[in-house]
């Protein structure tokens, strides 16, 4: 029923092809209810196309108009104004550099997440100088950081001989460390001053002044 | 013309006038129902469309701009005024006062004036939801982009309520359509 529907509304409104025109009257042949409902449908379209030729504004209606008028019509919105300025680069200048600005914007979209902000370690591999050791990367978020360091057993604690680096300036501060087998005790240091416990380690021991270390057994 | 208006020759204002008054006119009488209040609604609308020529985009037909203008104040009007009850009492007195107070039997011949009377009357009492729809597109001869741009409905939406404001006129004069085919 919907699909005879959409083909009357099509048939009537000019959209149906000779092929499906003559689909319909077939249809119509075999069935005298979709004739009377499309006979009909065509009186009334023809019927709705009349009543616009019958209206008739009465007469006065445009000296009335022009008297209403205001004196001049009203200035553009200042919005409109601005869209509508002449451009100081050409448009397709403008184009290009939103059309790059979407593609930055897309990529940066599709660049990996963040790591956690705490640290963790994130690679272990056989150092190839010395396939007794392996090399463990320690990574820590610290956007606005101005230097992070790594205090260890494997450096004696020492707060400026493992420092991180942060290459492209994202606060991804990070350091790979040649480690023998062991378990090692550690803490990252936030410019200077500020001891940072790695909540993603493995796990942790004690400090002895009543903290924790995080605990990395390789 | 517009440019001319716009660069203070308020007179050409008076051709848009003369060419578009039946138009806009047509079509708010077939809205609101009322040949009074479609003139003032015209009036207004053309004064709008005055005041704002300085946004009409000139890539833009006019007629359309216009139009959309005209649709959106009688929209408006009935909405704001709630006088669709009273419009449709006034279609229907309307209507049958032609008729001299009876509505003619379905099998009763009738003059140009008393079928296009019969349709206005049933056409009225469609909702307006399915009734603007059906006004612009088989009026007015719209087309559905046109309708589209007045309306901002969607393309489906708008044939969906064309097809049904369609079925239901069909079905209020299903009687006088029968004896006619």
């Amino acid at each position: 029923m919907a699909d005879q529907q959409e083909l009357i509304r099509r048939l009537l409104d000019g959209e149906l092809d000779p092929a499906s025109q003559e689909q319909l009257r077939r249809m119509a042949e075999q069935d005298p209810r979709l004739a009377a409902t499309l006979q009909q449908a065509r009186t009334l379209h023809d019927d709705l196309g009349q009543l616009g030729q019958v209206s008739d504004p009465g007469p006065g209606l445009t000296d009335r108009i022009m008297q209403a008028l205001p004196v001049r019509p009203d200035a553009p919105p200042r919005w409109l104004r601005w869209l509508q300025r002449p451009l100081p680069v050409p448009a397709w200048a403008m184009a290009l550099v939103l059309v790059a600005l979407g593609l930055l914007l897309v990529r940066q979209a599709l660049r990996p997440a963040p790591r956690p902000s705490a640290a963790v370690v994130e690679q272990r591999q056989p150092a190839p100088a010395c396939p007794q050791q392996v090399l463990v990367r320690f990574v820590l978020k610290a956007p606005g950081a101005r230097q992070v360091s790594l205090a260890g057993d494997f450096n004696q604690w020492s707060v400026e001989a493992t420092p991180l680096a942060d290459p492209d300036e994202d606060g991804i501060w990070s350091v790979m460390l040649p480690l023998r087998p062991g378990r090692y005790q550690y803490k990252f240091i936030v410019d200077g001053e500020r001891w940072i416990i790695d909540p993603n380690a493995p796990a942790y021991h004690p400090d002895g002044f009543g903290g924790r270390n995080a605990l990395l057994a390789i | 013309m517009v440019e001319q208006v716009l660069s203070g020759d308020r007179e050409c204002f008076r051709e848009l006038v003369e060419r578009y008054q039946g138009r806009v006119y047509a079509i708010t009488l077939r809205l609101v129902g009322n040949p009074t209040e479609a003139e003032d609604l015209t009036q207004h609308s053309f004064i709008e469309a005055f005041r704002g020529l300085g946004s009409y985009d000139s890539q833009r037909s006019f007629a359309t701009w216009l139009v959309c203008i005209a649709i959106n104040n009688a929209k408006d009007f009935l909405k704001s005024h709630k006088r669709r009850e009273q419009q449709l009492a006034g279609e229907v007195e309307g209507a049958t006062a032609l008729f001299c107070g009876r509505v003619p039997a379905p099998d009763q011949a009738l003059t140009d004036r008393e079928r296009s009377a019969l349709v206005s009357a049933a056409l009225s009492r469609l909702h307006p939801k399915y009734r603007i729809p059906l006004v612009l597109k088989d009026v007015d001869g719209l087309s559905y982009n046109e309708m589209q741009q007045a309306l901002d409905l969607p393309l489906t939406t708008l044939k969906i309520r064309v097809v049904r404001a369609r079925c239901q006129l069909q079905e209020q004069l299903k009687p006088w359509l029968t004896n006619r085919s």
